[in-house]
C-alpha cells in the first residue's frame, strides 16, 4: 500500500523511515496500533473539516446559517455531545486495546532480559529458569511467529525500548523491570532506538531486532549456546589481535566466551563478526569502523563510556579489528 | 436585592453624581499617583509601568528561546549535520522548552494579568503592588543570569523535565542542572507571588456591583489561573527542593538503590507539568473571549459556559498528568482513568471553540490583525487538540510518545493556544499603553508568514514522528527518509522567525510607551480597561451592572473622566482603591496603597543574587546577598500596616468607607491565607511522597521512632497556638501593655520552635540521616520544610518584637499580629501532622 | 590513451565531427602543446584559480583561458565557436615548442583535453569515456607507480636544480623521459594504440571534437573549479557512500558523519599532494586507493573499505570538492 519512495541506505534500512514504521507493523504488537492510528487519523481530519466548515459558516455562511450557530445550542451539540459521544466510542475502543496489548503474560514464552546502559543496550537469553544462558549485546535475535517475552530494565538513567514495527515502546527505569512483548511475522530487520532522552549521545543509542524463520532460529542459539566457538580464519594478524585485547585493556570491561576476556561493564563482544551494526547501531560494521571505533570512539559518539586508545599502533588497531572481526 | 456586607446597593443610585467635582481633586490625584522620573523609574510599582516591563521581558524570553529554536532546526535540517555538537544541542533544546515554559508563558500570562486586570476591574491598581514589581524584579534579574549560563556551556542539559536519575549528581556532575533548578526557582517565587495577587485583586478589588455576573471572562480565567498556580506549583516547587536535597546532600529520593524511585519525580513533575499546559492555555483562551465580542461586534455567546469550561478544565487537569508517563509500565487501571481523564478535559475546549465560533456567527467578523490571529490560533489550537485526543489513547501513545509527534501536538496546542492568541492580544491591546497603534498592514504580513511558517514546520513533523524520529536527538542518520520533512520543518522555521521579525521592526516604528496619551480603544472593546486612564488609572472608579458596560452606557467614559462615581479624588491623600466584597463586589473600605519603592526592587536583586550565586557555589556571598534579601524585605514592610488619622474616607456621593480594617475581611488576611495554602499544598505533596516511598519500597523503612515522644511534640506545638489565640484575644482588651499580647505570641513561636527541635532530635537519635534510606531521605524533607517555616517564623518573632517595641502593634487589632497569629496556628498545625504522620506511619500501624 | 576508446565511440555525430575538423586542421600544423610540458602546474593552477575567483573568468589548468563567465551571455554562443579558435590558436602557437619532445605528446595532449573537458564539468559520452579509460582501471600501472614515484620526484627536483628551468610535468605525475619509457612504456601502447598507428595527433583532436560542443555546455554553467576532474563520478553519492561505510569513524571529513579523529583529516584534500604520504593525489589513484588501500601502501593503518568501483570513483569525486578552491 506505501509507494516506494524510500531512499534507504544500507545502515538506515532497518531504522524508521518511509513508509513510517508506525503505519507498517510487522507483528500482532503492532498491527492494532497501526489500525488504530488510521481510525484516529480519519477521525480527526472529520472533526476538524466539521470545525472548519463551521467556521467558515460563521465567518461568510449566510445570514440564516450563521443565526442558526450563533447561539449556545451550537455550543452544547458542537462542543459537548459531539466530542462526549465520539470520544466516549474511542475510549472504549483505547481501554480495550489496551487491556488486550497487556495480557497477561502466559509464561512459556522465549524470554530475554533488556538492560538499557548509557548508550547501548545489554541482551541476555534468558533459559527456562529465569537463568541467562546466553549474553549478547545491541542485536536481538528472534525467532518469528512466536511473542517474546522481553524484561527491560535500565542499569543507570531511564531509557525507552522502542521497536516501531514490532511493538510501541516502553520505558526502561532502575529499580523496575517492566515486561514487554514483541513479535515478528516474517524475518526481517527491524530498527529500533532509546526514545527516552538519557542524555549525551541518547539520539545515537539504536539498535536491531533480527527475526528469524525459527528453524535458523534454533540453530543460531544451538550453536551460540553450545560453548564451542567456531576456529578463527587463519589471519597473520589475528594471534597478536587476541593478545591485543587482553593486554591493551579491552578485556576489562568486554567479553569474549570461550577467552579470558570477562569484563562486563561495556557491550558483549562474542559474537561481534556477525553483527550488523557497531556503537549501538550507529556505524557499519567493517574493518574500518572497528578500528576507527577502536581508535577513539570519543570522536565518533562523544560522552560515550569506552576512552580513546591513541596509544595503539596502526598495526595494533587492525589486528584488534581483524581478531574481533573473527568472532562469529 | 440583598446584600452581603450590608451595604445598601440602593446607594449606587447616587452614581453618576451631579454638580461640579472641586478644583484641584484631578491635580492631587496625579500628584499622588505620578510615577519617579528619571532612574528612579525602576523603583516605580504602577501596574502600568511593571506589567509592560513585565510583558517586554517575557516577549524577549520568547525571542531568545526562539533564536535556540532556529539553530536547533537549522542543525536537524540535514542529517548529521556539526552546526550544534551533541553537548551544546542538549542545552539548547532543555534551555529553549525550559524558558519557553517557565520564563515566556507563565510569567507573560501574569504579566498581562498585572497590566491588564486592574483596568478591566477598574481598580487603581492589583492590591499588592510592591509585591508585583519584586515578582518582577526576581523575575528578570534570575531569568537573564539563568539564560547567560547558556553562553558559558553551564547550561542545564537533561530536558526541560529533567528526570532523575540523569540529572542526579551521578550522571550530570556539573552545576548545569543547579542552573536549571535555579531558573525555575524564581518562576515559581514570581508565580506564586502573581498568584497571590491576582486571586485577592479578582475577588477583592473589582469595581462596586461588579458581581462575579458582570465579571469580564478575562478576571474568571485568571482566577482559575491562579488557583491552578497555587495548586499546582507546590508539586514542582517540593520536586525541585527534593532533587535539589538530593544533588547537595546525596538524599535518595530518586535512587532506587536506596529506597527512592525516579518515577516519584516524574509524578511529581507531570502532576504539576501538566495543569501547566493549561495555566498557559486558560489566560490566552480567556483572552480570546475578551477579544472576540469586540472583533465580531457582539456579545460572547455562552459567557456561563465558557465559565463552567474553565472551572471544568482547572479541576480535570489534575486528573490527567500521568498520561505523560504512559510509557512507563503503570498498571492498566491507573492508565485507564488517566486516559478517560485526558479525553475528557477535551469537552471544555470545546466548548470555548464552539462559542468562539457561535460568536463569530453571531456577529459581523471584521477581518483585522487580531481577527486573523485569533482566528489563526482557533484552526491551529483545534489540530493539536485532535492529536492530542490521538495520544490520549494509550496504544497509540505508546508509539508516538516521545518522537517528533509529540513535539508537533505540543506546539500546536502552544502556538494555536497560547502564541497566535498573544500576538491577537498584542495587537488589540496595544493601543492601550502606546501612543500609535501597530500598522494594520504589516499586521497581516506578520500574521500569515507566522501562520504559514508554523504549519509549515509542524504539519510535517507529524509524520517525521511516524517515520520513527524520537525527541531530543541532535542528530539523525540518513537513509532513514527523515531529510525531506526535516528540512521542510526548518525552512517553516525560518519563515516563522521572518513574521516575529518583522513583528519586532513593526514595534520599533509604531510602539511608543505611554500611560496617559495612548491611542486608545481601537477595535473598540466594550469593556472597562478602555474607559480613559491616567497613571492613577481610571479618573473615578465606577458602578458596574453590566459585561460590556460601554456598550451598555454610551455616557460612562465621560462620567467617569469627569470624576462622577466613586474615588474621583483621594480623600486619604494616599495611595488608595476600594476593597469589595467577593461575590457581588460591594464596597468594603479603602485600602491605602503603598507607592514606588527601591525595596522591593534591591529584596528581588539580592534574592536573584543569593539564588545565582549559591548556584555557582560561592557560598559566603551567597549568604550575605541572602541576609541582604531578607533585610530588604523586611524594610520595605515596616512602613506597611499603619493606620492613617481619616478613619472614615468619603468615597463620593457621600459613601463613607473605613481606612484601617482587620480580620479576615482584609485582602491581607485572604493573602495569607491564599499563601498558606500554597504552603500546605506543598507538605500534601511532601505527604504524597512519603507515602509514594514507602508503598514502593516497604523494605527500606527499617527504623522507628518511640511513639511516646509525640506527646510533647504535639503538645507543644498545640501550645504554641493556643498562645498564639490567647495573644489575639488579650490584644483586643484595654487592660494589659502592648508586650504581654506579643509576648504570649513570641512564647508560642518558642515553643513550635521547641517543638520542632524535639520532633528532629528524637529522630536523630534513631540514627537515621537523611542519604540512608528513602525513609530517612523523605522524613529529613518533612524536616526541611517545617524548618524552612520556623526559620521564617523566627525573622516573624524578630520583626514581631521590633515592632512592638516601636509601638506600632496598634489595639486593638492589628493586621501584622493577625497574619502572624495565622502563621503560627498553620505551622503548629503542620508540624504536628508531620510528627504524627511520620510516627504512625508505617511504624504505628 | 585516450584515442583508444575514443575511437570505438561512435556516438560522436555529425556537428561534432566537423568541428573536429576544424580544430584538427588548425592542431595538425603544429600539434600538441605546452600544456603536457606545464612544469609548474599545480602552482599555476592555483593561481589561475585565484584569478578566476577574481575575474570570473574560466581558467585551465594547462594554461588555456576560455572567457566562459563573458561568454555565457551570448546569444547562441556564438562565442563557443571563438573560444574553440581561440584554444586552436593556442595549439598552433604552442606545439611547435612541444614537437622537440616528441614521446610525450600523445598522453599529454590527451590529458590537457580530458582536463579542460574535467573542467567544464562535461559529462558526455566521449570526455566519459576518456575519463574512464584512465588508469583506475590498471591497479598494477598505480603499482608502478607507487614503485617509481619516490625516484621520479627526486629526480625532478634534481633537474630543477640543474638547468633552473623545471621540466615538464603532466598531471600524470610529471614523468620524465627516462621513468616514462621505463614504467609507462608499455602502458602507453596499450592505452592508445591508435598512438602508434597514426600519430599522436588523432587522438587530441577527436577529443577535441568531442570537447567542443560540450564547451557550449559550459559557457552556460557557473566556471568551473574542479581540479581534478571526474566527470562521471557524482561527488553527492559519494558522501552517501562515506556515510553508509563509515568512512567519518576514522576521518573528519566534512558533510561526512561522525568526525573521527584515528586518520588524517581530510577537510582540505584536494590541496593535498600525496595520498597517505606515498602516492600522488590524482583521481584514479585515489579510487582505487580508497577501495583497498593496504595493497597500493602496505602498512598504512586504512583497511580496504567495502566500496564498489563506481562507489570508490564517487568517494573521490567527493574528497576533491574538499578544499579545492
Amino acid at each position: 500500500m506505501w509507494p516506494r519512495i524510500s531512499t534507504r541506505s544500507a545502515v538506515g534500512d532497518a531504522l524508521g523511515g518511509w513508509p513510517p514504521p508506525v503505519l507498517d507493523p510487522a507483528g500482532p504488537y503492532a498491527d492494532p496500533l497501526a489500525m488504530l492510528s488510521w481510525v484516529l487519523f480519519a477521525i480527526a481530519a472529520l472533526v476538524l473539516l466539521v470545525v472548519v466548515a463551521a467556521l467558515w459558516v460563521a465567518l461568510f455562511g449566510s445570514a440564516r446559517r450563521k443565526g442558526r450557530l450563533g447561539g449556545t445550542r451550537a455550543i452544547w451539540i458542537g462542543g459537548v455531545a459531539f466530542p462526549a459521544v465520539v470520544l466516549s466510542a474511542l475510549l472504549v475502543w483505547g481501554l480495550s486495546l489496551t487491556g488486550s496489548l497487556t495480557a497477561p503474560i502466559r509464561g512459556d514464552e522465549m524470554r530475554v532480559k533488556v538492560t538499557g546502559e548509557m548508550w547501548w543496550w545489554r541482551i541476555a537469553y534468558l533459559g527456562r529458569d529465569g537463568q541467562a544462558v546466553l549474553h549478547d549485546a545491541n542485536e536481538l535475535h528472534i525467532p518469528v511467529g512466536q511473542p517474546v517475552v522481553l524484561e527491560l530494565e535500565s542499569a543507570d538513567v531511564i531509557h525507552s525500548f522502542w521497536v516501531p514495527r514490532l511493538s510501541g515502546k516502553l520505558d526502561m527505569i532502575p529499580g523496575r523491570t517492566n515486561m514487554m512483548r514483541i513479535q515478528a511475522d516474517e524475518p526481517g530487520v527491524f530498527g529500533g532506538q532509546c526514545a527516552e532522552y538519557c542524555g549525551g549521545p541518547h539520539a545515537l543509542m539504536g539498535f536491531v531486532v533480527v527475526a528469524h524463520e525459527p528453524e535458523d532460529f534454533a540453530r543460531l542459539m544451538a550453536a551460540r549456546t553450545a560453548g564451542a566457538r567456531p576456529p578463527l580464519p587463519a589471519h597473520p594478524d589475528l594471534a597478536r589481535g587476541a593478545q591485543l585485547f587482553q593486554t591493551a585493556g579491552c578485556a576489562a570491561c568486554h567479553r569474549i566466551a570461550g577467552t579470558g576476556a570477562n569484563g562486563i561493564a561495556g557491550p558483549d563482544l562474542s559474537f561481534l563478526g556477525t553483527r550488523q551494526t557497531l556503537g549501538a547501531g550507529i556505524l557499519p560494521n567493517n574493518r574500518g569502523t572497528l578500528m576507527g571505533w577502536i581508535g577513539n570512539s570519543q570522536a565518533i559518539k562523544p560522552g560515550n563510556r569506552m576512552p580513546p586508545y591513541s596509544m595503539l599502533s596502526s598495526d595494533d588497531l587492525r589486528a584488534l579489528a581483524v581478531y574481533l572481526e573473527a568472532q562469529r | 436585592m440583598s446584600s452581603e456586607t450590608g451595604f445598601d446597593p440602593a446607594l449606587y443610585e447616587r452614581f453618576p453624581t451631579t454638580g461640579e467635582r472641586p478644583a484641584g481633586e484631578f491635580d492631587e490625584l496625579n500628584r499622588i499617583w505620578a510615577a519617579p522620573t528619571g532612574i528612579a523609574k525602576l523603583t516605580a510599582v504602577n501596574n502600568n509601568y511593571v506589567g509592560v516591563w513585565y510583558i517586554a521581558t517575557a516577549f524577549l524570553f520568547f525571542v531568545l528561546a526562539g533564536v535556540l529554536a532556529l539553530v536547533m532546526r537549522a542543525q536537524l535540517a540535514l542529517p548529521l549535520q556539526g552546526i550544534l555538537p551533541q553537548e551544546t544541542y542538549n542545552q539548547f533544546f532543555t534551555m529553549h522548552g525550559t524558558i519557553m515554559m517557565f520564563l515566556f508563558a507563565v510569567p507573560i500570562m501574569e504579566a498581562l494579568g498585572v497590566l491588564l486586570l486592574p483596568q478591566m476591574l477598574a481598580a487603581r491598581d492589583l492590591p499588592f503592588p510592591r509585591l508585583s514589581a519584586y515578582a518582577f524584579w526576581a523575575y528578570f534579574v534570575g531569568g537573564l543570569c539563568f539564560f547567560a549560563s547558556i553562553f558559558f556551556g553551564l547550561a542545564p542539559n537533561g530536558g526541560w523535565f529533567m528526570y532523575p536519575p540523569l540529572t542526579s549528581t551521578t550522571y550530570s556532575p556539573g552545576i548545569n542542572a543547579d542552573f536549571w533548578l535555579l531558573g525555575i526557582g524564581f518562576i515559581e517565587i514570581s508565580a506564586i507571588a502573581g498568584a497571590i495577587e491576582i486571586i485577592v485583586g479578582v475577588l477583592r478589588t473589582r469595581a462596586p456591583g461588579m458581581s462575579l455576573r458582570e465579571m469580564p471572562i478575562f478576571a474568571w480565567g485568571m482566577l482559575v489561573f491562579a488557583g491552578m498556580i497555587v495548586i499546582a506549583f507546590p508539586s514542582v516547587i517540593l520536586a525541585t527542593l527534593l532533587l535539589e536535597l538530593e544533588r547537595a546532600l546525596n538524599w535518595p529520593f530518586f535512587d532506587p538503590t536506596r529506597g527512592g524511585d525516579p518515577v516519584l519525580w516524574q509524578h511529581l513533575f507531570w502532576f504539576f507539568g501538566h495543569p501547566e499546559v493549561y495555566i498557559i492555555f486558560l489566560p490566552a483562551s480567556a483572552l480570546v473571549s475578551m477579544m472576540i465580542p469586540a472583533l465580531a461586534r457582539t456579545r460572547l455567546v455562552g459567557h456561563n459556559l465558557i465559565v463552567l469550561a474553565f472551572l471544568a478544565t482547572g479541576f480535570i487537569s489534575f486528573g490527567v498528568w500521568a498520561h505523560h508517563m504512559f510509557a512507563t509500565g503503570m498498571p492498566a487501571l491507573s492508565v485507564g482513568f488517566f486516559a478517560a481523564a485526558s479525553m475528557a478535559v477535551s469537552v471544555p475546549a470545546g466548548i470555548q471553540v464552539f462559542s468562539w465560533i457561535a460568536t463569530f456567527a453571531s456577529g459581523k467578523p471584521v477581518f483585522n490583525t487580531p481577527t486573523l490571529f485569533v482566528l489563526g490560533g482557533l484552526v491551529t489550537f483545534v489540530i493539536g487538540g485532535l492529536t492530542g485526543v490521538m495520544v490520549a489513547l494509550v496504544p497509540f501513545d505508546w508509539q508516538v510518545h516521545d518522537t517528533h509527534f509529540i513535539v508537533a501536538h505540543l506546539h500546536y496546542v502552544l502556538i494555536g493556544g497560547a502564541v497566535f492568541p498573544l500576538f491577537a492580544v498584542f495587537y488589540y491591546w496595544m493601543g492601550m499603553t502606546s501612543r500609535r497603534p501597530l500598522s494594520e498592514r504589516t499586521g497581516k504580513w506578520v500574521f500569515w508568514l507566522m501562520f504559514v511558517g508554523m504549519q509549515v514546520i509542524f504539519l510535517p513533523m507529524h509524520l517525521t514522528g511516524l517515520m520513527g524520529m524520537p525527541r531530543r536527538v541532535y542528530t539523525y542518520l540518513p537513509g532513514r527518509d527523515w531529510e525531506i520533512t526535516n528540512m521542510i520543518s526548518t525552512i517553516g522555521a525560518f519563515i516563522f522567525a521572518a513574521g516575529v521579525l518583522l513583528f519586532l521592526i513593526e514595534l520599533a516604528r509604531n510602539f511608543r510607551f505611554t500611560v496617559e496619551d495612548d491611542a486608545g480603544n481601537v477595535y473598540g472593546g466594550g469593556t472597562l480597561e478602555w474607559l480613559p486612564t491616567g497613571l492613577y488609572s481610571t479618573r473615578s472608579i465606577p458602578v458596574v451592572n453590566s459585561r460590556y458596560p460601554l456598550w451598555d452606557d454610551p455616557g460612562i467614559c465621560k462620567d467617569v473622566e469627569e470624576g462622577r462615581y466613586f474615588l474621583p479624588n483621594a480623600p486619604t491623600g494616599h495611595r488608595e482603591t476600594i476593597i469589595t466584597s467577593p461575590v457581588r463586589a460591594e464596597p468594603e473600605y479603602v485600602q491605602i496603597m503603598p507607592g514606588p519603592s527601591a525595596w522591593p526592587l534591591l529584596a528581588a536583586v539580592f534574592t536573584a543574587g543569593f539564588f545565582v550565586i549559591l548556584t555557582i557555589q560561592a557560598y559566603g556571598v551567597a549568604l550575605f546577598s541572602g541576609v541582604l534579601a531578607v533585610l530588604c524585605v523586611l524594610r520595605w514592610l515596616w512602613d506597611t500596616d499603619r493606620p492613617i488619622a481619616v478613619e472614615q474616607a468619603d468615597v463620593g456621593a457621600g459613601i463613607m468607607l473605613p481606612t484601617y480594617v482587620t480580620g479576615p475581611r482584609t485582602h491581607g488576611w485572604w493573602a495569607m491565607i491564599v499563601l498558606l495554602v500554597v504552603i500546605g499544598m506543598i507538605f500534601l505533596m511532601a505527604v504524597f511522597s512519603y507515602f509514594y516511598l514507602y508503598g514502593i519500597h516497604p523494605q527500606f523503612w527499617m527504623v522507628e521512632a518511640q511513639g511516646w515522644w509525640l506527646f510533647p511534640i504535639v503538645g507543644l506545638y498545640a501550645l504554641a497556638a493556643l498562645l498564639a489565640w490567647l495573644g489575639r484575644r488579650l490584644l483586643a482588651r484595654e487592660d494589659v501593655s502592648e508586650w504581654t499580647p506579643s509576648g504570649l505570641l513570641l512564647w508560642g513561636m518558642v515553643a513550635a520552635g521547641a517543638a520542632f527541635i524535639l520532633d528532629l532530635w528524637s529522630w536523630r537519635a534513631t540514627g537515621l540521616t537523611g542519604d540512608a534510606s528513602g525513609q530517612g531521605a523523605i522524613i529529613h524533607a518533612l524536616f526541611t520544610l517545617q524548618g524552612c517555616l520556623v526559620f521564617i517564623l523566627a525573622l516573624m518573632a524578630v520583626y514581631l518584637a521590633a515592632r512592638t517595641g516601636r509601638a506600632l502593634i496598634i489595639k486593638p487589632c492589628n493586621n501584622t499580629f493577625d497574619l502572624i497569629t495565622l502563621f503560627t496556628w498553620y505551622l503548629a498545625g503542620q508540624g504536628a501532622a508531620s510528627a504524627l504522620l511520620t510516627r504512625l506511619v508505617p511504624g504505628g500501624f | 590513451m585516450v584515442g583508444g576508446r575514443l575511437r570505438a565511440q561512435s556516438g560522436i555525430g555529425r556537428p561534432d565531427a566537423f568541428a573536429a575538423k576544424a580544430v584538427a586542421n588548425c592542431a595538425r600544423l603544429q600539434p600538441a602543446c605546452r600544456i603536457a610540458g606545464n612544469p609548474q602546474g599545480r602552482s599555476r593552477a592555483l593561481r589561475h584559480r585565484t584569478r578566476l575567483k577574481r575575474h570570473g573568468r574560466v581558467v585551465c589548468r594547462d594554461g588555456l583561458t576560455i572567457g566562459g563567465r563573458q561568454l555565457a551571455g551570448y546569444v547562441l554562443h556564438l562565442g563557443v565557436l571563438a573560444q574553440a579558435r581561440c584554444i586552436a590558436l593556442h595549439l598552433t602557437i604552442e606545439v611547435p615548442k612541444f614537437q622537440a619532445r616528441e614521446t610525450r605528446r600523445p598522453c599529454a595532449v590527451a590529458e590537457s583535453v580530458e582536463t579542460m573537458a574535467g573542467e567544464a564539468r562535461i559529462d558526455r559520452t566521449g570526455v566519459a569515456a576518456a575519463q574512464r579509460d584512465d588508469l583506475s582501471r590498471r591497479p598494477e600501472a598505480i603499482v608502478r607507480h607507487r614503485f617509481h614515484g619516490t625516484a621520479r620526484y627526486q629526480r625532478r627536483r634534481k633537474d630543477e636544480r640543474r638547468d633552473g628551468a623545471p621540466p615538464p610535468s603532466s598531471r600524470f605525475g610529471g614523468h620524465d623521459r627516462g621513468t616514462y619509457r621505463g614504467t609507462h612504456g608499455s602502458d602507453c601502447t596499450a592505452l592508445a594504440p591508435g598512438v602508434r598507428e597514426k600519430g599522436f595527433i588523432l587522438s587530441p583532436w577527436r577529443s577535441f571534437a568531442a570537447l567542443l560542443p560540450m564547451l557550449s555546455i559550459a559557457a552556460c554553467e557557473a566556471p568551473p573549479v574542479d581540479r581534478h576532474p571526474m566527470p562521471q563520478a557524482d561527488p553527492e553519492r559519494g558522501r552517501l557512500a562515506m556515510n553508509r561505510t563509515g568512512c567519518g569513524s576514522c576521518h573528519r571529513i566534512p558533510g561526512v558523519w561522525p568526525e573521527g579523529s584515528v586518520g588524517p583529516s581530510l577537510e582540505a584534500f584536494a590541496q593535498q599532494t600525496l595520498i597517505a604520504g606515498r602516492l600522488p593525489n590524482r583521481a584514479d589513484v585515489l579510487a582505487e586507493f580508497v577501495r583497498d588501500a593496504p595493497r597500493y601502501v602496505p602498512g598504512t593503518g586504512m583497511p580496504a573499505m567495502p566500496l564498489t568501483e563506481e562507489e570508490a570513483r564517487d568517494v573521490a569525486a567527493y574528497l576533491y570538492t574538499l578544499g579545492g578552491r
